[in-house]
Order: C-alpha cells, then sequence, then structure tokens
C-alpha cells in the first residue's frame, strides 16, 4: 500500500476509445494507460445516525481544495481485515476482557467468509496471539492472556498495529481497546501523525468508563525553528506517568542548586493521552468510542460494526501533475456530517505494488 | 511498574514469592516466637527473607524502630557475628523498604543506623553497596521518587564514587525522557561530560547519551554530529543505540528514508527490539510504504524475546544495581570467618 487511501492500479483498456485514431483493421491493438485512483474510506451521519443510499452523486470532494469526481466503491467488492488489539495492563480486568471477548466474537461472527481477523495483545510490548485467518476462527477467547506488570506501551502497539494491516488486502480497520495510559512506549507522539498519514488502517479506540489516560505535556524542541509552528503542536513527545503519580517537584531534588528552583519552559500545556489517542483516531478516519457503562463495553464493538457497515468507500483519481507529498482531503454531503481521513500521501508516478 | 519493570517485572515477586512456602516450612519446623526482633533477625540469617519480611510487617514503624534500637542496645561490640547480625537487621529494614513498600524513609533510615554500627572497615562499603542496590530496587520498581531520595543520599555520602557519579547522571537522564523536563537533561549533560573529561565509565557510552540528551534538547544536528565521534569500535548494544538514535534524529529532520536505512540496520543488530521495528515501521510508513512497514513488524514479531535494546540502555544498567542487595544479603548469611 503505498499511500494513506488505498490505490488501486486501474487498467483502462482504449481500444474502444481509440477508434477514431486506430484503423478497424487493427481494433486489435490495444493502449494500456495506467490510472492510480485513491480509494477514501468515509462515514456518513445525520443526527449520529449514519445515512444509506447516498450516490457518488451525493458527495463532493476536494484534494487539496480541488474538486474530483468520485465514484462509489461497492463495499461487497473489498474485505475487510480487522485487527483486535488488547491492552494487557493490570487495569484491564479478567471481567472486562471477557466481556470484550465476548463482544469480539459477535463482531467477527457477523463479518463474511472473505473478512480476516487476528488478535494482538500488548504491554510493554505488543504479540500477535491469533493470526490473520477467517473471522470465524477467532479462538473462544482471543483476549485470554494474564494481565502483565512492566508498564504499558500503548504508541509502539498503535504504530505497530497500524503497520501490521498494511500487508491484507481491501479495507483495514484496528480496534484497539486501552484504558488511555501509556508508560513506555519508544515511539515519540510526534511520529504518529505522520505515520497515519501513511497507513490505509481505520483506527477505532474503544475506552473503558474509567479511563482517565495519561497527563502528558507537549515536548517542545528549543530550536523551534526545527518544526514548522503549525505542526509543532502535534510533534509533542510526552509525559510518561511516573508509577505513583509521583510530582516533577518530587523528583527535583536531585537537580544541583539553581537548576531545581528554575521552572520548566513556560508555554506547557498537560494534555491527555486520550485526547492524543482521539487525534489519531481522527486523522485515520476512525474514531474513539468511550462506553459510559461498564456492562455497555461491548456494545461499543457493535456501533462500530454498524458503522463499517455504513460506510461508504470513495474512488477517485488525483492529479498526477501534482506535487508529491501529503495532500489534503475534504469530503462533504449536504445536511450531514463525514468523517474520513484528513488526507493521503501523493506519489504520483510511483507504481503500485504487486496485488493491489 | 513503569520502571525497569519491561525486564524485571516480578523483581519483587522473586524475593517473596519462593519465600513463602519456606516460610511455611520453618514455622512448622521450629516455631520461632517471631515477635522477638532477635527471633526474626535469626529467621533473615537462616535465609528464611520472605518469614522474616512478613513476621516484621505485622508491626508498625515506630515499635520496629524501638525493637532495633533495643537490639542496638543489647548487641555488644564482641558478641558473635557481630557485624553480620547487624547487616541483617539492617538488609530487613532495607527489604521492607523495597520489596513490601513499608514506610521506606523510615526503615532506610533504621538499616542505616544499624549499619553505623557495624565496624569501620566494612561500614562505607556495605552502606554505600546497599543503597546503591536500593537504588536499583527502586528504579526496578518504578519508584522514581524513591530512586531519587537514593542517588541524592550517595552523592552527598560518596560523592567521588564512579558507580554514584554515573547512575545519578542515568536517572536524570531517564527522568527527563520519562517527563520531558529539561532541567533533568542539563544536569545528565552536564555530568556526562564531567565524567567524560575526567575519564570515568564507558567513552562510548558517554558519548551516546550525551548525543541522546542533544537531540532531547532540541539540537538534532548536534546530536549527529555526536553521533559520528561517539567511536567506531562499539558494542553490539552500542551500534544499536547509535543507529536507533540516527534513525530517531533523521525523521526529526524529515529525511524518512535515511532513517529508514538507520532504523534497518537497528533492527538488524536486535531483531527484537521493539524499538528498532517501531521506528522502522514509522518511517516506512511516512514514506508510504505500508507493505514494507508491516514486514518489519513480522520480523519483530517472530525475533522478540521481550528485550528492547534501548530499554536496556536507557535504564537496565541502574536497575541491575538491585544485585548488590542479593550479595549483601549472601553475605548476611554467612558465618563470619
Amino acid at each position: 500500500m503505498r499511500s494513506s487511501a488505498r490505490r488501486f492500479l486501474v487498467v483502462f483498456a482504449v481500444a474502444g476509445l481509440a477508434g477514431s485514431i486506430v484503423p478497424a483493421a487493427t481494433a486489435q491493438v490495444r493502449f494500456r494507460v495506467t490510472v492510480e485512483e485513491v480509494l477514501v474510506d468515509v462515514v456518513v451521519t445525520r443526527r449520529n445516525r449514519p445515512v444509506a443510499d447516498l450516490t457518488a452523486g451525493d458527495f463532493t470532494l476536494l484534494d487539496g481544495g480541488d474538486p474530483r469526481e468520485v465514484r462509489l466503491v461497492p463495499l461487497g467488492e473489498l474485505p475487510v481485515s480487522v485487527l483486535f488489539v488488547m491492552d494487557l495492563s493490570p487495569s484491564v480486568t479478567e471481567e472486562r476482557q471477557e466481556l470484550l471477548a465476548d463482544a469480539a466474537r459477535r463482531f467477527a461472527g457477523q463479518l463474511s467468509a472473505r473478512d480476516r481477523c487476528a488478535v494482538l495483545l500488548f504491554a510493554s510490548e505488543p504479540t500477535l496471539t491469533h493470526d490473520f485467518a477467517h473471522c470465524a476462527e477467532l479462538p473462544a477467547n482471543p483476549f485470554g492472556g494474564d494481565n502483565v506488570l512492566g508498564g504499558t506501551a500503548l504508541w509502539d502497539a498503535v504504530m505497530l498495529s497500524t503497520a501490521l494491516v498494511e500487508e491484507e488486502s481491501g479495507r483495514a480497520v484496528v480496534i484497539i481497546f486501552t484504558d488511555g495510559e501509556d508508560t513506555l512506549s519508544w515511539t515519540p507522539e510526534g511520529f504518529v501523525e505522520p505515520a497515519l498519514r501513511g497507513s490505509k488502517a481505520v483506527l477505532y479506540a474503544v475506552i473503558p468508563p474509567d479511563a482517565r489516560g495519561t497527563a502528558r505535556q507537549p515536548h517542545r524542541f528549543r530550536n523551534s525553528d526545527l518544526i514548522p509552528p503549525s505542526v509543532a503542536r502535534r510533534r509533542r513527545i510526552g509525559i510518561r506517568r511516573l508509577n505513583g503519580g509521583v510530582a516533577p517537584h518530587e523528583l527535583a531534588a536531585l537537580l544541583d542548586g539553581p537548576r531545581r528552583n528554575r521552572r520548566p519552559r513556560e508555554g506547557y500545556r498537560a494534555f491527555s493521552e486520550l485526547q492524543l489517542l482521539r487525534h489519531a483516531a481522527q486523522i485515520s478516519g476512525g474514531r474513539m468510542v468511550r462506553s459510559r457503562d461498564e456492562q455497555r463495553l461491548g456494545a461499543a464493538y457493535e456501533e462500530i460494526l454498524e458503522e463499517m457497515r455504513s460506510r461508504y468507500v470513495l474512488a477517485f483519481v488525483p492529479d498526477p501533475g501534482e506535487p508529491p507529498g501529503w495532500r489534503r482531503l475534504d469530503v462533504r454531503v449536504e445536511g450531514a456530517d463525514v468523517r474520513a481521513r484528513r488526507g493521503y500521501l501523493h506519489q504520483p508516478g510511483a507504481a503500485a505494488p504487486p496485488g493491489r | 511498574m513503569p520502571g525497569a519493570g519491561r525486564a524485571r517485572p516480578v523483581a519483587v515477586a522473586a524475593l517473596l514469592c519462593p519465600l513463602a512456602i519456606g516460610a511455611a516450612d520453618f514455622a512448622s519446623a521450629q516455631q520461632p516466637n517471631l515477635d522477638a526482633y532477635e527471633s526474626r533477625i535469626a529467621v533473615y540469617r537462616s535465609g528464611e527473607f520472605g518469614l522474616a519480611l512478613r513476621a516484621s510487617r505485622t508491626f508498625p514503624i515506630d515499635r520496629l524502630e524501638d525493637q532495633a534500637e533495643e537490639y542496638l542496645d543489647r548487641l555488644q561490640g564482641r558478641a558473635p557475628e557481630y557485624d553480620r547480625r547487624l547487616l541483617a537487621a539492617a538488609m530487613l529494614h532495607f527489604d521492607l523498604a523495597w520489596a513490601a513498600g513499608m514506610e521506606p524513609e523510615e526503615n532506610e533510615r533504621i538499616g542505616r543506623r544499624l549499619l553505623g554500627r557495624v565496624t569501620d572497615a566494612r561500614r562505607d562499603t556495605w552502606i554505600r553497596e546497599s543503597h546503591l542496590g536500593l537504588l536499583g530496587a527502586y528504579v526496578d520498581g518504578g519508584r522514581f521518587d524513591h530512586a531519587t531520595r537514593m542517588a541524592v543520599f550517595l552523592d552527598d555520602s560518596f560523592p567521588s564514587h564512579p558507580a554514584v557519579k554515573l547512575h545519578r547522571a542515568r536517572l536524570a537522564e531517564f527522568i527527563g525522557w520519562s517527563l520531558h523536563d529539561e532541567r533533568f537533561f542539563d544536569q545528565a549533560q552536564a555530568s556526562y561530560e564531567s565524567l567524560l573529561t575526567h575519564g570515568v565509565g564507558d567513552p562510548v557510552e558517554l558519548r551516546l547519551r550525551i548525543a541522546h540528551l542533544t537531540l532531547r534538547a532540541g539540537n538534532p544536528e548536534a546530536a549527529l554530529e555526536g553521533l559520528d565521534t561517539a567511536g567506531p569500535d562499539r558494542s553490539a548494544i552500542h551500534r544499536f543505540i547509535s543507529l536507533l538514535l540516527r534513525g530517531e534524529i533523521l525523521l526529526w529532520l524529515d529525511e524518512a528514508r535515511a532513517a529508514e536505512t538507520a532504523f534497518a540496520e537497528a533492527q538488524a543488530v536486535h531483531v527484537g527490539s521493539v524499538s528498532a521495528a517501531a521506528g522502522l515501521a514509522v518511517a516506512r510508513q511516512t514514506l508510504g510504504e505500508g507493505k514494507r512497514a508491516s514486514e518489519a513488524v513480522r520480523s519483530f514479531l517472530a525475533g522478540t524475546n521481550g528485550q528492547d535494546a534501548w530499554w536496556r540502555f536507557l535504564v537496565q544498567p541502574i536497575a541491575d544495581e538491585v544485585r548488590r542487595l542479593d550479595g549483601l544479603r549472601a553475605l548476611a548469611v554467612q558465618p563470619e570467618k
């Protein structure tokens, strides 16, 4: 997969079109023109309910501000690969695991025979406990695993899971259950957005009612020229919560005299891991689903399934003359709310990978 | 436990669990009166650490302190095994502090009071060893508030000891990385540069750490130069760290293709390190090469052993100091020669 939205190598046999320039006697001569289509997975809602039966004409798609003609790709043409990702930190109790396992099995049970499911568990490191296979083969206890002490590496898991689904054909959905705490990830938060821009995965984050996330402070580079202000806010490496909620001033004893009394640089703004997670999901065209009721945690998966079924896949052809790089996408439907990935990585002339 | 728990998730359990079984055996065989401080020290010296710990936890800290003082009053310098008994008593309090999480500051103070009565030649060594061990134990358990207290105590008491200086800097680096508080980075960087100047520690490691701190301070170009001068003769872990840092720097500089090369080389050194896999996946995703990103993840999943080399470099050297407690415990149970 070469871009943020899935690309198709569309081969048009143009012999018929070429009739005016090719003598009828040589009509067997075929000119091949390759055009890469960009696919955009979108959800359309009105008053929080999915809107059905839209046609291509109902959509307006702006590619870097330029309108593009779109076609609707029938969902039946595209298999779905679903990666269930489960946080095994101690906050995820056994009861909760069972509740979610039921929900995941019900979810998988309603997918078609063409669709594929896998399970990745994580605490300090991710483990693929069930590789991609027919969803009917999902194990009876897909999230079975002991809670693991040793911290949580949420962002490492997000990066690895959204990368892993790239090998799958068709649509890809990553559903991650987490309490939003990260204490160990190597992945700087600033790398999440650029990576997700290049991924085809639609990320859903399911959050339990008691999730608070890790309190974070944005990382700041002294050299503010390093990062353009427009992206500096997003390129931040956060604070990892120290065990027992240790406040920084308790650690300041480690500092020598003058430094001990110096306040951290101004411009810090505390933010939550959950805000980052919501942002990451939105970039991908997914969303964060927060359950308000423990017993209805499983309903979050039903919501996601319903949403997956009601999504539209739009296809458009980008202008090959545009320079390579990130291009913003705006998708609109009159009188409705549209959620879609926020852009795609334009790579004119890049050969699509085999099988895509 | 967000400390070195990634590598040593059950250090506390390792101390307590096997001992629970031993404790039952001991209790049924000998029925000691564990209300008496001396009995608990004897139990501890018999190697039944868990039993001694569990029996001690039933007392409030004030009572424990009184018992320790009474013990000191009774124990005379010519008593057999004088130093070893004091060491065992101190170790019991240190274990209460970190493994049982019981009033750490108070138990540390009682332990120090006991060790303060050890004969001169051993006193400083045992105090230093036990506190370096506690530093490791607290980092291992993710208790950075307590680890900070240990580092400060060690620095005040043994300011010129190389391990003390190095660990203090490493702890500041780690806390700075965790909090992204540049004051800790400044502290660590100044310490590493001083160590480098004075020829203390592995210069390659120090230069890599300085490069890391330079990156964190927002100077990627300077960090890159620092990596280039870190030295060609590197161990696998240092080669890995150099490549990992190079990849991160290059990604920050929007040179995703060069970053991808560095991360791929890092993964070739330690295929099972999640940090290299995540870096490689990020670089390839950023380049729009999703299929190759998934290959990086597959390589990691096939090769991981749960030991991330970045983590080992960053914090494991401090956490490993917990072994010093094992050494002192072994000493406490041995008869005096």
